[in-house]
């Protein structure tokens, strides 16, 4: 009674594929050169966070200037403090802020951005006109404009990014989950009656996330970079609190006659975004392209 | 003819090898004489493609030609970069798939085809370009070349690059797939527009129908090599090569249609159009439509002509501006009515085993609460029932090949019996077999009771499979009924 | 069968340029939407900012401890009982005047100061910008032409490596090489066209990794497109493809990247001006954040905000230009 196939093959499955998108990840080539690099950045921080080998804050005017050595591995400053203290305890700082700001820029976009594409209607004109004034300014400019009223400060600072950066994402997120919404999946799922909760958790989120995830993620390096170059001009982190940036501009009379004061805080911002982004460009490659083509 | 006329392109021992050390295309031999339309017809990866490639010297760094490749009597296996630079335009032309994707958006078509004369460092004769564009059936052509691409209609355009492609009178033209882009009735009177260009041509095609119809002779592709050449009559009635049978199966008629169907409707669409913008733009003009309960119905029309708006309109996802719909309650169960769309990938969710995307509408509201192993032996048998019992059902879509993605599909839409099944151009992104597969599928689900809606542009498909097909007509904004009767 | 009428573009259609001009206004007028609501932003700043205006503005004139008679008149002179929307439209047409109030700290008029330091800023970041345009457009159109050879493998390493460079660490260390190692540290005295070259050098070279990343990417796309291969097969030369028929339609996306790195480096004035110590616009504000002076913060963000809509203006109005897809009205 079944029509027998003359052509039922099995699945000539070309390779097993990882189908994890960290195993993905790991798979790709200079994806994994970044996460090993963000990895060891990342037990950097959190050492540094809880334990560092001298007083990074405690001035020792006897030690100043002291070129890298066993015992100090970065050398000192200008006031004698133990530079790779420093830039250890700068590091949970200067990255943790730098995810901090990305994850609530993140979490309030989706948030934002799908319930107005997903409501539509009144709160969907509410909330993206809020977006779209928002978005009249450039985002360092915006970030200029928060501290101008609000002073400087970290916690300003990250408030500061927020402001400027949000409505990229819920804009983002917004024109997502309208895609999303008339995906051939999502239809299928409505038509066969699973309950909008359901299609919302299980197709459209997941979905928005992703996309969204990868443009965070690209996005890192240059927010590790805004705040650094923040805290250099010393709207970000205060004295005597080490942040890479505010390393740099410490370090700026000195350059002359220390060069190890630039190196090391230069050197873990430089290694920080290149890690972020082959790690985000690594992320596109594996789970952005969306292309149907045989 | 004789064999003393000199072939315009013949190849032997023909082989292309990748870096890699695998070869898609091995040993080919075929020669096309002056005038001939001589077509290679396979199905995807049996190499049609790289052949037209290495015709063309677009081989691609690294991998290797071997055996020996001749245009208009001169060797060509062994040419340079920049010899290959003379001969192209000049002894070979190409015509490729999509009008829009081989056109420069940016510029208008006349640029298009003037870089035939340009590009060999030629005057561009702007009066021979409108005449020969006149010639090939593109009216007002003198206007038209000063419009950009987008503003072409598939059939037109497809000209254009006709015209393009034999500027300098080469004597062969490659032809890949130069219709598959188009609506069914432009893609013969293109073929016409082809055969009347003058130049011997070399059509490289997976549909069988539209090669048995046109060429002169056809070269049966399978697995990278030539495994049959014979003319179209000899290849109808006597195939030799499994290959070629296959290819054939994909016309053989469907097995008889068990007529399960009732004369009672199941939806009734009553004058239902859809317009937008206050009736500015009509999506769907007014339109009666009648679907039988277990029947199957085909819908065929050009491309704008609102069958997409049907669609959605049968699926619920649209309320007509105008009209009724009327629908029989067993369509108001959630799951009633279930859909198979154009690209299998993008229909199922791309991080989910198959598993789950086929037993999703078990999950549905008003079905039976299923622990997470029934879910997967409902799959699994569902899996089986449309022939994929032996892919592993944690497979993800992309690790599936297209056809069987859309078998998926197609368990998806059917486990849970609905009364109506809407197919949108189910088959248009998969090759022979997987359209009879597809097909034979769509027709057993019928069999089981389901009214099926099929839009597709593939005419002989429907013929097959629809007990009736309707013809929206973008033009009369009417919709014609045509019956087929099943033999 | 029956072949129906393929559809006809009529000839008017084609003769009507309508198309392009209606896309340019309605561009310009979303521009104009855009830079009044900047405005409102910029004006809603004040308002925003802690502490009494009145109190502040009195601070700034020298009056440490006023009297409650001295708040009230000033107050009543900042017209700070109107209605808001009175309140905006009196600073927008003040704003459109060229007058942003006196300098908190200066007392001096804000317009004048900050028309003394704009040239600077001019000189350096349009230098800039001209030297990153023209390096990405070369390394880009080199790498996509070297595909997969050296010069491709070299322009490739120097993106990654520009890229994971902040422009101020790259500016920093590529200053410090300058004097340290060629003991140039006098270039940067005053403001003049040579003085701004090495600045200017410096953040084009690290600005111009991503945007060469950007425009390299886009090329191979088009390179590997459908119009390439079929003009591949009417015998074109790679570099006829590339300069005829890639470059166009790369450089749409190439264009917006700029567009929009316009309000980056507007942004980013501050700390380059910090770091080559230039006497801009930027040093101009880091001095008013710190001092809290208002009138300053706000000319300039309108400054920023009024060039960044501009140049996606600009942007918008070429991509209309050279796409004819997007003067279609009916897409």
């Amino acid at each position: 009674m079944t029509t027998s196939f003359t052509l039922t093959r099995p699945a000539p499955l070309p390779r097993q594929v990882p189908r994890r998108l960290l195993a993905k990840l790991w798979h790709h080539r200079s994806g994994r050169l970044g996460l090993i690099l963000g990895l060891a950045l990342c037990l950097f921080a959190m050492v540094g966070a809880v334990w560092t080998p001298a007083d990074p804050n405690q001035p020792n005017y006897i030690n100043a200037l002291k070129p890298p050595q066993l015992a100090h591995p970065f050398g000192t400053d200008a006031t004698g403090r133990d530079m790779f203290s420093r830039s250890l305890d700068a590091a949970h700082r200067s990255l943790g802020a730098a995810t901090l700001v990305l994850a609530a820029v993140f979490v309030i976009g989706l948030l934002i951005g799908t319930t107005a594409g997903l409501l539509g209607g009144v709160v969907d004109t509410v909330l993206m006109r809020t977006a779209d004034i928002a978005m009249t300014l450039p985002g360092l400019v915006l970030a200029f404009a928060v501290l101008g009223i609000l002073g400087p400060g970290f916690l300003n600072l990250l408030l500061a990014l927020i402001i400027a950066d949000w409505a990229w994402y819920a804009r983002l997120a917004r024109s997502l989950s309208l895609n999303a919404r008339h995906q051939p999946h999502v239809i299928a799922a409505r038509l066969a009656g699973v309950p909008n909760w359901r299609i919302i958790c299980g197709h459209i989120l997941p979905d928005v996330a992703l996309q969204l995830g990868i443009v965070a993620s690209l996005a890192l390096g240059g927010m590790i970079g805004a705040i650094s170059g923040f805290s250099f001009l010393g709207l970000g982190v205060q004295p005597p609190h080490a942040e890479w940036g505010a390393m740099l501009s410490e370090a700026r009379l000195y350059f002359t006659v220390a060069l190890w004061l630039l190196i090391a805080p230069a050197g873990l911002i430089f290694l920080s975004v290149l890690s972020a982004n082959l790690i985000g460009n690594a992320l596109r490659d594996v789970a952005g392209a969306k292309d149907e083509q045989s | 003819m004789t064999s003393l006329a000199k072939p315009a392109l013949s190849c032997s021992g023909l082989s292309v090898r990748y870096p890699n050390g695998s070869m898609p295309v091995r040993n080919v031999s075929f020669s096309v004489a002056a005038g001939e339309c001589f077509a290679l017809l396979g199905g995807s990866g049996t190499g049609k493609s790289t052949i037209a490639r290495a015709l063309l010297g677009l081989h691609g760094g690294g991998s290797r030609i071997g055996g020996s490749l001749q245009l208009d009597g001169v060797d060509m296996a062994q040419a340079s970069k920049a010899d290959w630079r003379r001969i192209r335009g000049h002894k070979i032309g190409f015509v490729a798939q999509n009008p829009w994707v081989s056109c420069d958006p940016l510029r208008p078509v006349g640029d298009h085809v003037a870089e035939a004369w340009r590009c060999h460092g030629l005057p561009v004769r702007w009066a021979e370009i409108v005449a020969r564009l006149d010639r090939l059936g593109v009216p007002e052509a003198a206007v038209r070349i000063h419009a950009p691409p987008h503003t072409w209609s598939g059939g037109m355009l497809q000209r254009a690059a006709i015209s393009a492609a034999t500027a300098l009178t080469p004597p062969i033209l490659v032809a890949d797939e130069p219709t598959s882009a188009l609506d069914a009735d432009r893609a013969q009177s293109v073929i016409q527009a082809l055969k009347s260009a003058g130049s011997a041509i070399l059509l490289i095609s997976h549909d069988i129908d539209l090669v048995l119809r046109n060429a002169d002779r056809i070269g049966v592709l399978d697995q990278g090599e030539l495994v049959e050449v014979a003319t179209p009559s000899d290849l109808r009635s006597r195939p030799r090569h499994p290959a070629t049978k296959r290819l054939l199966a994909a016309l053989a008629p469907l097995p008889p249609r068990r007529k399960a169907t009732s004369p009672s409707p199941l939806i009734r669409l009553e004058a239902a159009g859809v317009s937008y913008k206050r009736g500015r733009i009509q999506a769907l003009p007014a339109t009666n439509l009648s679907i039988g309960a277990g029947e199957i119905v085909g819908l065929q029309g050009p491309s704008g002509s609102g069958k997409s708006t049907l669609l959605r309109l049968v699926m619920g996802l649209e309320t007509p501006s105008t009209g009724t719909i009327w629908r029989d309650p067993i369509l108001q169960r959630p799951g009633a009515i279930l859909p198979v769309f154009q690209g299998p990938l993008a229909s199922l969710v791309p991080h989910w085993p198959i598993w789950r995307s086929i037993s999703e509408p078990l999950t549905a509201r008003g079905q039976p609460r299923l622990s997470k192993q029934q879910l997967k032996a409902r799959a699994a048998e569902a899996m089986q029932s449309v022939g994929l019992e032996l892919v592993d059902p944690h497979a993800r879509p992309a690790e599936l090949s297209l056809g069987q993605c859309q078998r998926v599909a197609i368990a998806r839409a059917t486990i849970t019996r609905p009364a109506l099944i809407v197919a949108d151009e189910p088959t248009s992104a998969l090759d022979s077999p997987s359209i009879q597969h597809v097909s034979t599928l769509l027709r057993q689900a019928a069999d089981h009771g389901a009214a099926l809606l099929v839009v597709s542009h593939d005419q002989g498909l429907l013929a097959r499979l629809a007990d009736r097909t309707v013809t929206l007509d973008a033009k009369n904004l009417q919709a014609t009924t045509s019956g087929h009767t099943q033999d | 069968m029956g072949h129906g009428p393929e559809q006809v573009i009529s000839s008017d259609q084609i003769k009507r340029r309508g198309g392009l001009m209606f896309a340019a206004l309605i561009r310009l007028g979303q521009a104009a939407l855009t830079a009044l609501a900047a405005c409102v932003i910029v004006f809603a700043l004040l308002p925003l900012a802690p502490g009494d205006p009145a109190n502040r503005v009195l601070l700034a004139r020298g009056v440490e401890t006023p009297t409650p008679a001295e708040i009230e008149a000033t107050r009543v002179e900042l017209g700070l009982y109107d209605p808001m929307p009175v309140q905006f439209i009196n600073w927008l047409g003040n704003v459109m005047q060229g007058d942003f109030g006196l300098s908190f700290t200066s007392q001096a008029s804000v317009t004048q100061e900050i028309l003394e330091r704009l040239p600077a800023t001019l000189i350096l970041l349009g230098l800039a910008l001209g030297f990153s345009i023209v390096f990405s457009l070369s390394f880009a159109l080199i790498a996509a032409g070297f595909r997969d050879r050296w010069p491709d493998h070299l322009i490739r390493i120097y993106t990654q490596i520009g890229a994971a460079f902040p422009t101020f660490v790259f500016a920093l260390l590529a200053l410090t090489f300058l004097i340290v190692g060629f003991q140039m540290g006098q270039v940067l005295a005053d403001v003049t066209w040579q003085a701004a070259l090495i600045p200017a050098f410096i953040i084009g070279l690290d600005r111009a990794a991503s945007w060469t990343q950007l425009l390299r990417a886009g090329l191979l796309q088009a390179m590997a497109s459908g119009y390439a291969d079929v003009a591949r097969t009417r015998g074109a030369s790679e570099g006829r493809i590339l300069l005829r028929h890639a470059l166009p339609n790369a450089i749409l996306p190439f264009l917006t990247a700029i567009g929009v790195s316009i309000g980056a480096l507007i942004g980013g004035a501050p700390l380059i001006e910090a770091i080559f110590t230039w006497p801009g616009l930027g040093a101009y504000v880091l001095e008013a954040l710190s001092a809290r002076n208002y009138p300053v913060i706000q000319a300039y963000v309108l400054i920023a905000a009024l060039s960044y809509v501009a140049a996606a203006l600009l942007v918008d109005l070429a991509a209309i230009l050279l796409d004819p897809r997007l003067r279609d009205p009916s897409k």
